[in-house]
């Protein structure tokens, strides 16, 4: 079948629509490339040229290429496999010559409108992708409608309707198909995904630069009373090796600890379950410190949780903590490690570090106490904005500018430490976090993150001590927005007045928490806790498939009901007409068929000569119809006669 | 298409009621008595060839969403699943509950087409769309039926020999609204057309059979006296329609001659001499056919039958009836 070019223009729409949520990620040469392509379509459609001949075609297809090999430096992957198969679809329209060309782009369409979940998967793109959805399908009516008779309304009335159909099925199908956990393949770049959040090295003003940023870094959902504001440390990695500039995780390779558990007291443990963000790396959080643990992760020596696979997608993991708890491990390794410092840097920083030290007398706790004091004694200030240190960043931190995060708190206080022999290392994550009284979950957000320090005491363990707290007590009893910080760089959430938006915000974000936990994080275990709400515990896959099984069959016939009653003509329009079809279709059964040449009493003459037994009910219906049909007296109660003898109507 | 085509193949062994193997089809696809309506087991259904590659689409989009863990990818997959199913119900639907009538068939000589008319009575409160009809694997029309209302299609069929032609089981297929799935029916209305035996040519009818009677001195459509015109009846020839007054007033007026009789002539089958039955009956249809033209006024002799000479379209339509049917 040929098409007409003015069936392509929908077609570029359609393509265009997929592409939009891909225009801000897409790189320069690609986007020009799409440009090109669609004023070309578009003077294709005004007739102005003729479609490119296969020569061309073939060029533009190098042109693809090459623009991919520019931009991405590789043609395989997520990333450059998208732009590719977009190209692809314009280019496409270069030749589309047949029906099935058209219907290769739609269905390219609905593929590559899946690629965004790639990137979110939040409630806007799920809503936006539902509408492209209804579009495309609408496309698909155009090329099976052979006489064009339908209008752009009415294909959209008839794709939207289609679309909700689908939903039933839809449902059961996402709540009762058997899930997999891990992925079946990985692709080379895979793991290339942008990372954000905390990362596993630290300089100064690397977690400084996570303040300013709202979004959400997890949720938490706590069994049971949520712990005080000072008590929410929730842990990352700990940084142990320091190049007198950046704190790095150790390279060591990681040991794994089989268990956990140091549980003294189980009526203090903390039962909570987390929603992360996609981070894009390979590590949880948790509150510290951790005693128990589910799930495919492990946790290393540190009592730091990791994972085998990035996490780039809504990732949720329950864990349960004891703050009373500390870790008391510490290994000849660990020991040296932990004392370690660049050569020939900060000597003034040692000098300060052995002094206090030895004021403190021996005890390494004392002597902590002291170090925190000099903070506090000595005009240290919390900022944003602090200075850049130079070469020897300690001497200058601690003895000139005296202006810092909490990153420089901890990398000095843990300086001081290892130069006094006392084994310590910086700790990242988060501190804090703020209840939404919506729905009553924790959201700890990006400008949570936070740097504090371990130091090791050989009576208790490995102790935490967070420097901030000497300086900004604020920061760790009431939040970030309680730090007394320059208000203009943080997160306008944090500093709403506003308690209408702010509100909206948490109604917003409570939306966004259930999405995440019953769409977005919707697995396995999730499967698991519905059918327990039905009373059905520990639901194994044969059982999933068999009630998998009866509920496609029960949404099936479901639709099949919705679909054959949709057009069936609704006794609202006109009831005399509507009921009188229904007595005609039950006289079909005999034979009789009501021609539409042929009158009402023309009918009845017919009816009456081969059933005389009909007469006086097919003749009071006939005549009643045409009294309320044509009639202008007529009354609802004759209304009512003329219906239930129709419904009682039966051929003997 | 050309996936359900290789179905038809099966659908159109010939002669299913006689197999009692095959009376279930029979059951469904028909003959029926002229009218029929399309309820569920008549209409069949299967994925056209982009509903296979939708299938295929459907697979990868359930392998990427469980490979990469991503719960909106199973919803879009689900969703598209539903769709499928909901393009296999409305597809189907498009076709239940159509009612089919046999609309007739104009009579044609053999060696011509037989356009076989059907009625799609549509009773629904929804136009179904997109309805064509084929036969032999051959496409001839297609159209919507709108609500409420009747449309018609048409077929066409070769017509080899003069006689009954049975139309026997024609096709209606759609594949709205997605062109995923393609439903369709095979049904046999018991159509049947009339087929005139096939002209003969003039040059194959001896001169010397067309025997003609009457009065010869009234040859000749020129010598009798025109009186005027009157409104065209039923039976005036075609030749005296004056067709210049008809252009200007839009009704048919017959030109009026006074005082000639009309030739007469004997179309008879012992007279010719031509042997062979059907070539004696395709040159009988031949003089119909002139003498029909010529305004003659022209009977029939057959071994079995006479037909007192006249003219117009009944009388001509008679004979040719006949003649198509002689020796049934």
């Amino acid at each position: 079948m040929d098409i007409n070019n003015h069936k392509f223009t929908p077609v570029l729409i359609g393509i265009h629509l997929v592409a939009m949520p891909m225009y801000t990620r897409l790189p320069p040469y690609v986007l020009l490339l799409i440009a090109l392509f669609t004023i070309w379509t578009l003077l294709i459609i005004a007739g102005r040229i003729k479609q490119p001949i296969a020569f061309i075609r073939i060029l533009l297809a190098f042109a693809v290429i090459v623009s991919l090999l520019v931009s991405y430096g590789t043609i395989f992957g997520q990333e450059p496999g998208t732009a590719m198969l977009l190209m692809l679809s314009f280019l496409k329209l270069f030749e589309m010559k047949s029906k099935r060309d058209v219907l290769l782009v739609i269905f390219l369409g609905y593929f590559l409108i899946a690629t965004n979940f790639f990137h979110t998967q939040s409630p806007w793109i799920a809503a936006y992708v539902f509408v492209v959805v209804i579009y495309l399908t609408s496309l698909l009516i155009i090329f099976s409608d052979r006489l064009s008779s339908t209008s752009f309304k009415t294909r959209m009335r008839i794709s939207m309707r289609m679309v909700m159909q689908a939903i039933p099925l839809m449902l059961v199908l996402f709540i009762l198909f058997p899930r997999i956990q891990g992925p079946l393949w990985t692709l080379p770049d895979d793991t290339q995904s942008a990372s954000t959040g905390i990362d596993d090295k630290m300089t100064p003003g690397s977690i400084n630069k996570l303040i300013s940023s709202g979004s959400v870094a997890f949720r938490v959902q706590f069994k049971g009373e949520s712990p005080a504001q000072k008590d929410l440390y929730w842990r990352g990695l700990v940084l142990s090796d320091y190049d007198g500039k950046t704190w790095r995780r150790d390279d060591a390779p990681e040991n794994f600890l089989a268990e956990v558990s140091y549980v003294k007291e189980e009526t203090k443990n903390i039962e909570y379950t987390i929603m992360l963000e996609p981070h894009g790396r390979k590590w949880l959080y948790s509150l510290e410190s951790l005693v128990a643990k589910e799930g495919q992760y492990k946790v290393t020596r540190e009592l730091q949780v990791v994972t085998t696979e990035a996490i780039n997608s809504i990732y949720s993991y329950s864990m349960t903590s004891n703050l009373q708890v500390t870790n008391k491990g510490l290994y000849v390794q660990e020991n040296r490690k932990n004392l370690l410092l660049p050569d020939g840097l900060n000597k003034k920083t040692i000098t300060l570090a052995k002094q206090l030290r030895r004021e403190a007398g021996g005890d390494a706790e004392v002597f902590a106490y002291s170090v925190l004091d000099y903070f506090n004694k000595n005009a240290f200030s919390y900022t944003l904005t602090p200075p850049l240190l130079a070469d020897n960043a300690m001497d200058d931190f601690i003895f000139n500018s005296r202006q810092g995060f909490c990153e420089h708190y901890a990398s000095a206080f843990v300086y001081l430490m290892r130069a006094a022999g006392v084994p310590a290392r910086v700790v990242v994550g988060y501190q804090g976090g703020t209840v939404n009284p919506v729905d009553d979950y924790m959201i700890v957000r990006q400008s949570d993150a936070h740097a504090w320090t371990e130091i090791w005491l050989d009576d208790k363990g490995w102790v935490r001590v967070d420097p901030t707290s000497a300086v900004s007590p604020g920061r760790i009893n009431h939040g970030i927005a309680g730090a007394g910080l320059e208000e203009g760089r943080l997160p306008s959430i944090l500093v709403s007045n506003s308690s209408l938006l702010l509100q909206l915000r948490y109604q917003l974000d409570s939306l966004n928490h259930s999405w995440n936990k019953w769409v977005v994080g919707f697995d396995e275990k999730k499967q698991k806790e519905l059918f327990e709400l039905l009373g059905i515990e520990d639901i194994d896959k044969a059982t999933l498939f068999s009630w998998l099984v009866i509920a496609m069959t029960l949404s099936g016939a479901l639709v099949f009901l919705w679909v054959f009653k949709q057009s069936e003509k609704k006794p609202k329009d006109d009831v005399a007409a509507y009921y009188y079809s229904v007595f005609c279709q039950k006289l079909e059964k005999t034979g009789l068929m009501k021609e539409p040449s042929e009158s009402a009493n023309e009918f009845l003459d017919r009816v009456v000569q081969g059933f005389p037994g009909l007469k006086p009910r097919a003749g009071f219906i006939t005549r009643s119809y045409h009294r309320i049909r044509y009639g202008v007296d007529c009354n609802d109660n004759q209304k009512k006669q003329f219906i239930s003898v129709v419904k009682q109507f039966r051929i003997k | 298409m050309s996936f359900s085509f290789s179905l038809k193949s099966f659908f159109q062994w010939p002669d299913f009621a006689r197999k009692p193997v095959f009376k279930f089809i029979a059951k469904r696809t028909g003959p029926f008595d002229k009218t029929v309506v399309l309820d569920r087991h008549r209409v069949y259904i299967l994925p056209t060839k982009a509903g296979l590659i939708f299938l295929l689409l459907l697979l990868l989009l359930l392998l990427g969403s469980l490979n990469y863990d991503k719960s909106l990818g199973f919803v879009l997959t689900f969703i598209l699943v539903g769709l499928g199913n909901v393009a296999m119900f409305s597809t189907w639907k498009n076709l239940v509950g159509l009612r089919l009538r046999a609309a007739g068939c104009l009579p044609v000589f053999a060696g011509e087409k037989a356009v076989f008319a059907l009625q799609l009575e549509n009773p629904d409160a929804a136009t179904r769309y997109s309805i064509a009809v084929t036969y032999q694997g051959e496409e001839f029309e297609v159209i919507d039926a709108q609500v409420d209302a009747v449309s018609l299609l048409h077929f066409q069929v070769d017509a080899p020999q003069r006689g009954l032609l049975n139309a026997g089981k024609f096709r209606l297929y759609t594949e709205f609204p997605t062109g995923l799935f393609v439903a369709w029916t095979w049904i046999d209305l018991s159509m049947q057309c009339l087929i005139y035996p096939k002209p003969a040519t003039r040059a194959e009818i001896p001169v010397s059979s067309s025997i003609e009677e009457g009065d010869q001195a009234m040859q000749g459509a020129g010598l009798e006296e025109y009186i005027g015109l009157r409104k065209y009846q039923p039976g005036d020839s075609w030749r005296r329609v004056a067709w210049k007054a008809v252009a200007r007033t839009d009704e048919l007026v017959t030109k009026e001659f006074a005082g000639g009789q009309p030739q007469r002539q004997w179309i008879d089958w012992q007279a010719l001499a031509i042997s062979g039955t059907e070539a004696r009956l395709s040159a009988m249809t031949r003089l119909i056919i002139d003498a029909e033209e010529a305004g003659r006024h022209y009977g029939l002799r057959l071994p079995n039958l006479e037909i007192e000479p006249a003219h117009g379209r009944t009388h001509y339509a008679h004979c040719l009836k006949v003649l198509a049917l002689y020796g049934y």
